[in-house]
């Protein structure tokens, strides 16, 4: 508890000493290198006593060209516009239970639809579907912090048992895409970059992508 | 052989300027003074030092980082402190040292990480504010809850939340209307083109939601209004109406509908809206309609944003219950009004120059809600325009230029306004401070006036002048610059200070003090001609721990943005009545680097102080008097020195009696005197050494002057000194001739009374 | 609070006792607990200066991963449930899957927590006075329905349920606070934000869903289209007042 107690009440006829003299002011310069909550009253602070950032820092990757790219990769791939792949540099190693939010969102194009059915074994119905991913790399590997989809056409999932082909059902253009999550640091690492990235199930179709941004906010105390 | 007398004062008295003093032992000057609290006496201990001291010998302010930097050292450096206040926000340990200067208004945190980082903590809340002229007292500063308004009948009032946010106050301007789309029943039919009205969304005549009559040629007629809500719950006046209209005709168009609202204005983010409500009245449908309604306004929806700008009404008339709000309970104000209070939870407004003797008052707890009758008058009675308001007791005080009215809570809950006095009234409104034990104290026209009491449980209200002893000191006093004095009190000096402006100067440079621990009162002032300025105190507030801010008129010796000659600065920035023996700290400009400006800073001394007595006539003066000695009860403050000089039959001519030590006599020049501080520099011969000398109890010594008058009607002595010393009582050794007064006739001259 | 010299020292003057007690002793006062916005400098706190999180985090395992994880100025809390995670397989294999003819639901809000291995799938905390400021991603799907119609060898494809709308919303101790508003057949991942004060107390947060469903007169199995959820993503940040 860095308070001072070492101070005398001198009283007529005392003799001071030295080391009575100087004992609060000994103690004051230990204690002003510790200052903690019990020398400050309560509420004193405002905002502009603290650095920028405190408690949050944000990162931001944003691309609004109007130029779009296209995807009918069936693993992921980062998403990237004339030479800029979407992504956020972040090179610094958080402190334990930090935790780093993401957040991804951006605009779907006109998508060249082929397929959005199958109704052979497992894949019933996933040839309509595209997803995204945020990939995060650390200086021990990558973590995959979330996966999520979307389809091409308004087509229901499962299954159409039917021996004939179907049509395509209502594709869907100039679709907004978002989503977020939250990462909790458990083991020391550096964390590198975070990627937004996408695949289609089936490469007969094309993803179309248009404006798009990613966010990355460390949350520190 | 003479016979010799004694008279003592055991105690020394404050100021009595009258020309027979109740009391002997009283003072015509006492100059920079307490009262000590600990045992009385008149203590000369105080001085001023910074508020913020820029410490070392050097001080370079850097680089301009504030807003609107130009003639930023002039507006903090140069140009007086206007007003001033302290803020303790409510909840929290914050408290704000406001200070109005140059049209700006900010104030610093106060701890700066060394004199490279001085603009690291000023925080501007206005700029470019109107800078009030000698006979305007300025901004007002109104605390409630835990915000804080700021008024000037100027400027736009502004309501502080603290740290840095800042809005404006209240509802000065209309509130706008919503703006409904039209309705296009017919497209419905195929009998009207696509147009605005088909994006009403429309419902089958038997739904439940959904507004209008669905039959043919029935017509419909909606007016909306809308209010914004601010975070303080207030709620804007309404706005004025927008109407639409619709009529049904074909089957294909009997529908209900909803009203598409495109547009629902936003509240001005300056005045805080965080929410918005709309209102409609019922189907007015035509004149002669059946079934028509009024136009009364009903609630439709509180939206709770203050985003949105679309919105879509399908609320059907038998829901709508809340009938909207009317002039009684809110209306726009003026922005103009120079005087408020917080009093009986409602924030009152009065005075300036558009309404100079209007008050208005908010609904309580709504701080920005005036209704349109919530207003008072007082033009209808005699006693001039409104020259303040403050609250007291349970009580409002209205003053006036020629009279005080109150305001109370009288039968039935309802405020009533009546006159307190006529004839007493002030424009000193930043004198009036609450004292405890006292009163409301203030200054008039003529002295300083306590209004004591109340109205309630049988006590009676008083206004009374205590400043009668005050008869040469108040008639210095500039009538006409009357507002722009200031005051304080402060609970731990237990004073109530009255700065003022004198005669012939331009800022305040005099003062009077109430002392409560003796009721008596003491000026302040310089004793010496040239050096007013060094008592600059042009605004004055007490911090939460009683501490007395000053906010001051620095003293520029020189063009302050010059070199040649180098200027120098006395009194820059905010100082602190405190125990520093000093007078803040000099500046001495000494290089310009482009914007960058250093400061040489060094020490002021404290000016001098005195205690001088009335002119005594030892009870007869019909009969001469020889004085021989005065001795002044003192307490001991070491090898310090005090000088007594004296004055005969109200001579101008003051006699040196010299300077004494303030110790024992008896151990004077010897080692047995009362250990000192040092350094040595041989006035002492008992330098105080750690771990061998002793502390001293403080005493109570005897210093004797000896004076030897001639044969003199009146005496007066008077006490000076540089370092601070403790005056107690007095004895005076005299004796008496029989001598009476000459009769002017047994001479008679050419030109004289025959 | 900033405090000044109580009573003067000059040289040659006496030393008494309160020359050496007054003046320390107010700034001893001050340094003990009244030091405040006055005494501290500006740009002087950083992170360093608040209290670190501790051992205070829980942390979930099982088919509901998530944590809780008070902080100084803000606490998380958090909840996911995915195909690609938690489930082991794809994010294109759904998690759950609700037959809208034959599994239990209502045409009003639907609890996600009431589907078998979803029990706990809900935020349970003690909030601190403040916000509650999160997020909901839901990657689900309703979609539209294929009719195949053969007959004198001609053969016709229809697609229905294009009027089959579906919400997701979001409620905070069973107040709604957020939801979405109509969304037409398809699969999508709803990314829905919400932002409400709180008091110190117990909070519960769930999401929820509505959708609706139409069916035609035919013998055998109805025709219409399973709700679907591939992965729920439910935190929310509560920032201390």
């Amino acid at each position: 508890m860095p308070l001072i107690t070492s101070i005398k009440n001198f009283q007529p006829g005392d003799k001071p000493t030295a080391a009575e003299l100087n004992a609060p002011y000994d103690e004051l310069a230990v204690d002003s290198l510790i200052i903690g909550g019990d020398n400050a009253a309560s509420g004193w602070a405002s905002h502009r006593h603290f650095q920028n950032p405190i408690a949050n820092s944000a990162k931001e990757y944003e691309n609004s060209n109007f130029v779009e790219t296209k995807y009918n990769n069936t693993t992921y791939q980062t998403i990237t516009e004339g030479g800029n792949p979407a992504q956020i540099i972040l090179n610094y190693t958080p402190d334990i239970y930090d935790c780093i939010r993401f957040e991804a969102s951006g605009m779907v194009g006109e998508s060249d639809v082929a397929t959005d059915w199958d109704y052979v074994g497992a894949n019933i119905g996933k040839p309509n579907y595209y997803a995204f991913r945020l990939l995060l790399t650390t200086n021990l590997g990558t973590v995959n912090l979330g996966e999520w989809g979307y389809s091409f056409t308004t087509k229901r999932g499962d299954a159409l048992t039917s021996v004939l082909t179907p049509s395509l059902c209502s594709p869907i253009y100039w679709q907004p895409f978002a989503f977020s999550t939250v990462y909790l640091h458990q083991a020391a690492a550096t964390l590198q970059k975070v990627e937004l990235q996408c695949k289609v199930f089936s490469n007969t179709n094309t993803l179309s992508v248009e404006n798009h941004r990613l966010y990355a906010i460390r949350a520190r105390r | 052989m003479l016979a010799k007398k004694k008279v003592t004062f055991e105690n020394l008295a404050g100021i009595e300027q009258r020309w027979k003093a109740p009391t002997p032992n009283a003072a015509d000057d006492v100059t920079a003074a307490r009262v000590d609290p600990r045992g009385g006496g008149w203590l000369f201990d105080r001085g001023i030092e910074p508020w913020w001291d820029p410490g070392g010998d050097y001080f370079n302010p850097g680089e301009v980082t504030i807003p609107s930097p130009t003639s930023v050292i002039e507006d903090l450096f140069v140009d007086k402190v206007d007003s001033l206040f302290v803020w303790s926000k409510q909840n929290t340990e914050q408290v704000y040292y406001l200070v109005e200067s140059g049209g700006r208004l900010y104030y610093f945190w106060g701890n700066k990480q060394g004199t490279g980082a001085f603009y690291s903590d000023y925080v501007e809340i206005d700029s470019g504010r109107h800078i009030p002229k000698i006979n305007e007292p300025g901004t007002q500063y109104i605390p409630y809850g835990n915000r804080l308004l700021i008024i000037n009948g100027y400027d736009k009032p502004l309501w502080f939340y603290g740290r840095e946010r800042v809005r404006n106050f209240g509802f000065t301007i209309p509130t706008p209307s919503p703006e409904p789309l039209t309705i296009q029943p017919d497209y419905l039919d195929g009998s009207e083109e696509l147009g605005l009205g088909v994006a009403a969304p429309n419902f089958s005549s038997k739904s439940t939601i959904g507004l209008g009559y669905a039959a043919n040629e029935e017509p419909n007629n909606f007016d909306y209004k809308m209010t914004f809500i601010t975070d303080t719950g207030s709620e804007s006046p309404l706005s004025s109406p927008t109407g639409i209209t619709w009529q049904t005709d074909a089957a294909a168009t009997q529908k209900k509908f909803g009203v598409v609202i495109k547009h629902l204005p936003i509240g001005p983010t300056e005045i805080g809206v965080v929410a918005r409500r709309l209102y409609r009245t019922k189907n007015q449908r035509q004149d002669t309609a059946t079934a028509a309604g009024d136009a009364v306004y009903y609630l439709v929806n509180q939206i709770n944003d203050n985003t949105s700008e679309f919105y879509v009404d399908i609320i059907p008339d038998g829901q709508l219950v809340d009938t909207a709000p009317s002039i009684a309970d809110t209306s726009t104000i003026q922005s103009g009004y120079s005087f408020g209070a917080a009093w009986n939870g409602s924030i009152w407004l009065a005075g300036g120059s558009v309404n100079p003797t209007r008050i208005i008052y908010s609904k309580q707890g709504l701080p920005e809600q005036f209704g349109g009758f919530d207003y008072f008058d007082v033009g209808n009675t005699a006693g001039g325009a409104i020259t303040g308001l403050v609250a007291y007791y349970n009580n409002l005080i209205v003053f006036r230029q020629r009279a005080i009215d109150i305001v109370r809570v009288g039968n039935g809950g309802m405020y009533q306004v009546s006159q307190l006095t006529p004839e007493i009234g002030t424009t000193a409104v930043n004198t009036a401070k609450l004292v405890a034990g006292v009163g409301l104290m203030f200054l008039g026209y003529d002295g300083i006036y306590a209004i004591t009491g109340g109205l309630d449980g049988g006590s009676a209200v008083s206004v009374q002048k205590i400043s009668n002893g005050l008869s040469k000191e108040i008639p210095l006093i500039n009538r006409a610059a009357l507002p722009r004095a200031t005051a304080v009190y402060s609970a731990k000096e237990r004073e109530y200070w009255v700065h003022y402006i004198q005669n012939g100067f331009t800022y305040p440079t005099r003062g009077i003090v109430y002392h409560l621990e003796n009721g008596q009162f003491s000026l302040r002032h310089s004793l010496t001609e040239g050096q007013e300025y060094l008592w600059g105190f042009t605004a004055l507030a007490a911090d939460p721990n009683g501490n007395i801010i000053i906010g001051t008129q620095p003293k520029w010796v020189g063009n302050p943005f010059a070199l040649i000659p180098a200027p120098e600065g006395y009194l820059v920035g905010l100082h602190v009545w405190s125990g520093k023996k000093g007078w803040g700290k000099k500046w001495v400009l000494t290089a310009i680097d482009q914007n960058n400006y250093t400061y040489t800073i060094s020490d002021v001394n404290k000016p001098l102080c005195v205690w001088q007595s009335d002119w005594l006539d030892f009870d007869d003066n019909s009969i001469k008097h020889r004085v021989f000695n005065v001795e002044v009860d003192i307490l001991a403050y070491g090898d310090t020195q005090i000088s007594l000089t004296w004055q005969q039959d109200y001579s101008h001519v003051e006699y040196n009696a010299g300077a004494q030590k303030q110790a024992k006599s008896e151990f004077l020049f010897t080692t047995q005197e009362d250990a000192v501080f040092g350094p040595d520099n041989g006035a002492s011969k008992n330098y105080f050494t750690v771990n061998s000398s002793a502390l001293q109890e403080p005493r109570i010594v005897r210093l004797r002057w000896d004076v030897n008058t001639g044969l003199v009607d009146h005496f007066k002595w008077s006490l000076y000194g540089l370092s601070t010393f403790h005056v107690l009582g007095v004895d005076i050794h005299y004796s008496d001739v029989e001598q009476l007064p000459l009769n002017q006739r047994i001479n008679i001259q050419k030109g004289q009374p025959q | 609070m900033k405090t000044w010299t109580q009573i003067p020292i000059e040289q040659n003057q006496m030393v008494k006792p309160e020359n050496l007690n007054d003046n320390l002793q107010s700034y001893v006062k001050e340094f003990n607990g009244d030091l405040n916005g006055n005494n501290f400098p500006t740009y002087s706190l950083s992170d360093a200066n608040l209290k670190r999180t501790t051992d205070s985090v829980t942390l979930i395992a099982g088919s509901t991963t998530g944590f809780y994880v008070p902080k100084s100025t803000q606490g998380f809390y958090r909840k996911r449930k995915s195909s690609s995670f938690e489930g082991g397989t794809d994010v294109y294999t759904p998690l759950l899957s609700i037959n809208l003819f034959q599994d239990d639901w209502t045409k009003g809000w639907n609890r996600l927590n009431y589907n078998s291995g979803w029990e706990s799938y809900y935020l349970d905390f003690d909030a601190r006075e403040g916000m509650l400021v999160g997020c909901a991603t839901i990657d689900w799907q309703h979609g539209t329905d294929k009719l195949l119609c053969s007959s004198g060898g001609i053969n016709f494809s229809g697609e229905r349920g294009n009027d089959w709308v579906s919400e997701w919303g979001v409620f905070v101790n069973d107040v709604l606070v957020a939801r979405t508003g109509f969304i037409p057949p398809k699969r999508h991942t709803t990314e829905i934000p919400f932002s409400i004060p709180c008091g110190s107390q117990n909070i519960k947060i769930d999401v929820r869903w509505i959708t609706t469903i139409s069916d035609y007169a035919t013998t055998g199995t109805p025709h219409g289209s399973p709700f679907v959820i591939f992965s729920s993503d439910l935190w929310v940040r509560n920032v201390v007042r």
